[in-house]
């Protein structure tokens, strides 16, 4: 069991290509760790720098307070869980689970005892002795882990186990995994593009973004107070909405479009960066829950700020219902932060003519081509400098 | 003989064969009508200048008369010239006339209904042609048991002995030897001399040279049945006997101190002599004319050395080369034009032409008397050596010639057992009995095939 | 699937060449061959009648015996040779980096030779007297003359064999090599295997179809590919040490006009080649692994 340090960690390719900046990372012993971000951001050769399969170009890697950087894969003691699992097709299960036990000369009574041992953590005792191309896709799955467990590894590496599970498998195997390691107890780093793996499994979600980490914390932190645009449009779903907008004269309101909500003192108070960009551009960011359909909730205190828009479209979720709306704002563009639309959030589909998405009870009396007015709670709001994409604190 | 039964007359083929039916004129056909040429294929081995000097009769030919026009086609080695035309027969498509060589000469023969035999070609067309228009050697190596030719000697040659004058000038021998273990003697003298290869033989053919001539030169049966002339049923080689063992082994001899060298039936063995590596070469005398052209140094030709002590020895060589046969299933206007052409090619003019310029003999006794009423034969009497060997005595039952079917395949196996012997593998002993059982089981695959 | 064609025509249309072509090349002949196994006849195909076994006894005669020696050493030797040297070059090519594209042409290229001018070109480098490799083996202290020597034609012909077969070998071995993933070799790595132990339990086993495939092209290129070669170096000798069974065949049948011989060791051939591939498939199926 050991704890996790990269340091200012670097990965330069031959051709010129950095694929990861200086990233340090302290993992926890036990700690689960997730590396999030869109394809291309250098998560998973973050990964494959602390399994060994790459070569680190700068920084130093540590693993139990030791720098391992130039010490082989064997010799780091890391498990692995591949993304397309890497299972050995010609062998069974129990010696694709056994293979490193058998490498490391145990006696066959002491593999065939952890194996078994492994095999009914994992439910895949009836299938020892089928081959890969016989199992299902989450058995296959369950053999990868199975493979990485069985060596007591003091770090536990996975590269987006769950990719390849269909919708509900993978759901269900979120939970498992986080039991399973949970269970093992050691160190572990999980790689996923998907925001909701990472919000449901990690203990720390590690942001990354073009090869730069944007933010590690824990996940609701994430959420509500996200360091910069690229997390606050990654992190969520649907995504948060952000808009082009300006701040008011001494930053008592801002302006969306022709509409702008008053900003009260005590939010200039809880976030001084404010004062400096009145009557600036600023972006301004607004999760859809923080919408509330038909003006401010009863029992809140009046709010000096609504937004009226115009119903596109409403998605009804059973429990909720989704409505995307129009008003004459300006779409703060994501690609300018690296994140391509749609990649962010999964669900919660924008409209090239809607302007934003709204969270609403599910009966809630609205149609489509409907005049209607959100309140807004200004608390709720974020600010970005509208250059840098840094958070407005 | 089944097949031989039935009667071949010129231009009938047997159904046998289902060859398309031709004109079944027992009388000769006419001659082409005026003004219409017919093509006549002819088809050989010869390259080199020796194509050149063929093409030139050919020429010749065509230009003394209109009705007929010869072309010679180049098919490539002796063998290929038997398979292509074997391959050619039985598609429909044979060459008029094709050159099968010495050793093919069985089995084409025994095919009958593949050929028109010449003799009766001849007679067809009241052409003058007779066994005894022909040299002995030559005349005999061709006949059937009736004494009758199926195909015309043509190109006809035997072994000779070259040898490097300046070589063995140096070496103090003042002629070259006349038996072996005189040619034994000077190879150690000549090695003493510094020249340490005395001999060398024919790359390809060295079981022709050292094995069938050395039989009739000197006397010994070769097989039975009188060399396979008399019979095809039970036919059996003779070679695992004392003479040849004993020549085997003393050319083992001489190889193992590297005084003679061969280097197996795909590679030539005229270099060694013309470039002087070997003093002394056993080559037949279709050669000539390319060791002239090669070898910067005076050079002789002898008769080939004989087994020493032999009473009989020497009897005559046997020809080597090949004979020309006319091949059934062609349109019967072809048949006169191939006799015109044959009786064309045994003129003493076409003989003699043939002769001087190619090291070949003359095969007919009118085309040497040219010869030598021209002078050629004084002013070169390297060509002589050969008609002398050929014509030294009146060949015997066991010196007319070597008659086995699949004599090619016989050959391989003989050839196979020099190398064993020159390499040191096998005992000359060992070597050639193993090389007459295996020659036997050839022997009768074609006795059973061939002989009814 | 249902039925595409509505008409039985088409689809009868469409196979039709492929059936002449197999009709015409390899039934029709083959037939003949099995014809003629059971007749003898004179060369020129006249006189025919039926004669049994006879042929099979006399195939059977004399070099018959030698000529199965000399084939199941030459297969024996070639295959496994050429499979070793190119599977042993295309792993190392496969771990170069930039240059990787440059060593694939430059391995494969031997194989575009044509074996008449490869077997050629050996044969001048070879050559007793002048060759430059004959040199260098005599410098060597080898009294090299394959013209005499058995064992020396055997060894240049299976050399040379060896030099073209391993190219085509090395083609195959290559695109197995790229078909294994990655990740199944880096998942060996994590699990603590070194580099001779990933070959051997990993890559090698993944590796079957491939082992097998070429094998099989491999003694089928022996047992009747190995013409052309012999023909250019050793015309079979000296002394048989080189006649292979299809040259045997060759000779009997094309040089010494012996159909009725050569049909009955063509189906000798075709039965003991037969033999071969059941087995190979037999042993080789128990083990090798489909993806």
């Amino acid at each position: 069991m050991a704890s996790i340090t990269l340091d200012r960690v670097s990965k330069r390719y031959p051709n010129g290509f950095q694929a990861v900046h200086d990233l340090s990372i302290d993992i926890a012993d036990g700690e689960f760790m997730v590396l999030v971000g869109p394809s291309g951001c250098g998560k998973t050769t973050a990964l494959r720098m602390v399994a060994g399969l790459e070569d680190i170009s700068s920084g130093t890697l540590s693993i139990g307070g030791r720098v391992v950087n130039e010490v082989t894969p064997r010799e780091r003691d890391v498990a692995m869980v591949f993304q397309n699992y890497a299972l050995y097709p010609h062998m069974t299960v129990a010696d694709n689970i056994g293979f490193s036990l058998k490498l490391r000369k145990l006696s066959k009574s002491e593999t065939k005892e952890k194996v078994r041992a492994a095999a009914d953590v994992l439910g895949l005792t009836e299938w020892l002795d089928r081959k890969p191309a016989q199992l299902s896709g989450g058995q296959r799955q369950r053999v990868a882990m199975g493979r990485a467990i069985v060596r007591d590894p003091r770090v536990f590496l996975m590269d987006e186990p769950l990719s390849n599970l269909d919708a509900k498998l993978r759901v269900e195997m979120r939970a498992e995994v986080a039991r399973i390691q949970r269970r093992i107890g050691v160190a572990a780093i999980y790689v996923t593009h998907d925001q909701t793996e990472a919000m449901t499994m990690g203990d720390r979600v590690a942001v990354l973004g073009g090869g730069r980490l944007q933010q590690c914390d824990q996940p609701q932190v994430l959420y509500d107070r996200p360091a910069n645009l690229f997390v606050a449009a990654f992190i969520g779903s649907p995504a948060m909405n952000l808009y082009r907008a300006a701040l008011g004269q001494g930053s008592a309101s801002v302006h969306v479009g022709s509409q702008s909500i008053s900003l009260p003192e005590s939010l200039r108070r809880g976030r001084p960066g404010l004062v400096r960009y009145a009557g600036r551009p600023v972006v301004v960011g607004i999760r859809a829950e923080d919408l509330h359909l038909g003006g401010p909730p009863q029992a809140a205190e009046v709010w000096d700020g609504c937004l009226e828009g115009r119903v596109e479209l409403i998605e009804s979720l059973g429990s909720e219902m989704l409505v995307h709306f129009s008003f004459d704002a300006e779409r703060a563009d994501l690609k300018d932060v690296g994140v391509a639309d749609g990649e962010a959030a999964e669900e919660g589909w924008v409209g090239a003519s809607d302007t934003g998405i709204a969270r609403a009870e599910p009966r809630a009396a609205v149609t489509i081509g409907q005049m209607v007015r959100f309140g807004v709670d200004p608390d709720r709001l974020h600010f970005f400098d509208a250059g840098t994409g840094e958070a407005i604190v | 003989m089944a097949v031989a039964a039935a009667a071949i007359s010129m231009g009938i083929a047997t159904a046998a064969c289902g060859s398309p039916t031709k004109t079944s004129a027992a009388a000769a056909a006419p001659a082409p009508a005026p003004g219409h040429t017919v093509d006549l294929n002819v088809w050989t081995a010869f390259s080199g200048s020796l194509g050149t000097a063929f093409d030139h009769l050919v020429s010749q030919f065509n230009a003394s008369q209109s009705q007929y026009r010869v072309t010679a086609v180049y098919k490539g080695s002796y063998s290929q010239v038997l398979s292509d035309t074997i391959a050619a027969f039985k598609a429909h498509a044979a060459p008029d006339i094709s050159q099968i060589f010495d050793a093919g000469t069985a089995t084409i023969m025994d095919s009958a209904g593949s050929y028109v035999p010449v003799y009766k070609l001849m007679s067809e067309y009241k052409i003058p042609f007779s066994t005894g228009s022909f040299i002995g050697g030559a005349a005999s190596y061709y006949e059937t048991s009736g004494d009758q030719l199926d195909s015309m000697p043509f190109n006809s040659s035997t072994p000779v002995l070259y040898y490097n004058k300046a070589e063995l000038q140096a070496a103090g021998i003042s002629t070259p030897p006349t038996t072996w273990s005189e040619l034994e003697s000077d190879a150690s003298v000549l090695a003493a001399h510094g020249q340490k290869c005395a001999l060398s033989s024919s790359g390809a053919y060295v079981m022709w040279t050292d094995m069938e001539e050395f039989s009739t030169w000197n006397g010994y049966p070769y097989a039975n049945h009188q060399n396979g002339y008399t019979g095809i049923k039970g036919m059996q080689l003779k070679i695992n006997s004392a003479p040849i063992v004993d020549h085997l082994a003393l050319l083992g001899r001489l190889a193992s101190k590297g005084e003679y060298i061969w280097n197996g039936v795909s590679t030539s063995t005229v270099p060694l002599f013309t470039n002087g590596t070997c003093a002394m070469y056993e080559q037949s005398s279709a050669s000539l004319n390319t060791i002239e052209a090669a070898a910067k140094f005076p050079f002789g030709v002898a008769e080939l050395p004989v087994v020493a002590g032999d009473k009989a020895a020497p009897q005559n060589t046997v020809v080597g080369g090949a004979s020309l046969w006319v091949m059934s299933g062609a349109p019967a206007v072809h048949y006169r034009g191939d006799a015109e052409f044959l009786h064309f090619l045994m003129s003493a003019q076409s003989q003699a032409y043939w002769a001087s310029n190619t090291g070949y003999v003359p095969v007919t006794p009118a085309g040497s008397s040219l010869l030598s009423s021209q002078g050629f034969y004084s002013s070169h009497p390297n060509d002589l050596v050969a008609v002398k060997e050929l014509t030294n005595k009146a060949p015997t039952a066991d010196s007319r010639g070597i008659r086995l079917g699949y004599l090619p395949e016989v050959r391989q196996v003989e050839a196979s057992a020099i190398a064993a012997v020159l390499s040191g593998k096998q005992s000359a002993a060992a070597a050639v009995s193993s090389a007459e059982t295996q020659g036997n089981t050839i022997l009768a695959q074609f006795a059973s095939q061939y002989g009814g | 699937m249902p039925p595409v064609f509505k008409h039985r025509l088409l689809p009868a249309a469409l196979i039709l060449p492929e059936v002449v072509v197999v009709v015409i090349f390899f039934i029709w002949p083959s037939g003949k061959a099995l014809l003629e196994a059971f007749r003898q006849s004179n060369a020129f195909g006249l006189g025919a009648r039926f004669s049994g076994l006879a042929n099979f006894g006399s195939a059977l005669h004399g070099g018959y015996l030698q000529a199965v020696e000399v084939t199941a050493t030459f297969t024996a030797i070639t295959t496994l040779v050429s499979m070793g040297i190119s599977l042993f070059l295309a792993v190392q090519v496969e771990s170069t980096g930039r240059l990787r594209p440059v060593y694939r042409t430059l391995f494969i290229w031997t194989y575009a030779v044509p074996g008449a001018i490869g077997a050629a070109l050996w044969l001048f480098l070879f050559e007793p007297k002048v060759g430059p490799g004959a040199r260098a083996l005599e410098a060597l202290g080898v009294h090299w003359n394959f013209a005499l020597s058995g064992t020396q034609a055997f060894a240049l012909v299976c050399a040379l064999t060896i030099w073209q077969q391993s190219a085509y070998n090395f083609v195959f071995f290559s695109a197995g090599l790229q078909s294994i993933p990655d990740a199944v070799v880096e998942a060996a790595t994590m699990d603590g295997a070194g580099p001779v132990t990933r070959f051997w339990k990993v890559v090698f086993p993944l590796l079957g179809p491939t082992v097998l495939f070429v094998t099989v092209s491999d003694v089928l290129a022996a047992l009747f590919g190995s013409f052309a070669v012999i023909d250019v170096i050793s015309q079979g000798g000296p002394g048989g040490s080189t006649t292979t069974l299809v040259y045997m065949l060759y000779r009997d049948g094309f040089q010494n006009g012996d159909v009725g011989l050569a049909g009955a060791e063509s189906m000798l051939l075709f039965v003991l080649a037969g033999a071969l591939l059941v087995v190979q498939f037999k042993v080789f199926n128990r083990r090798v692994h489909y993806r």
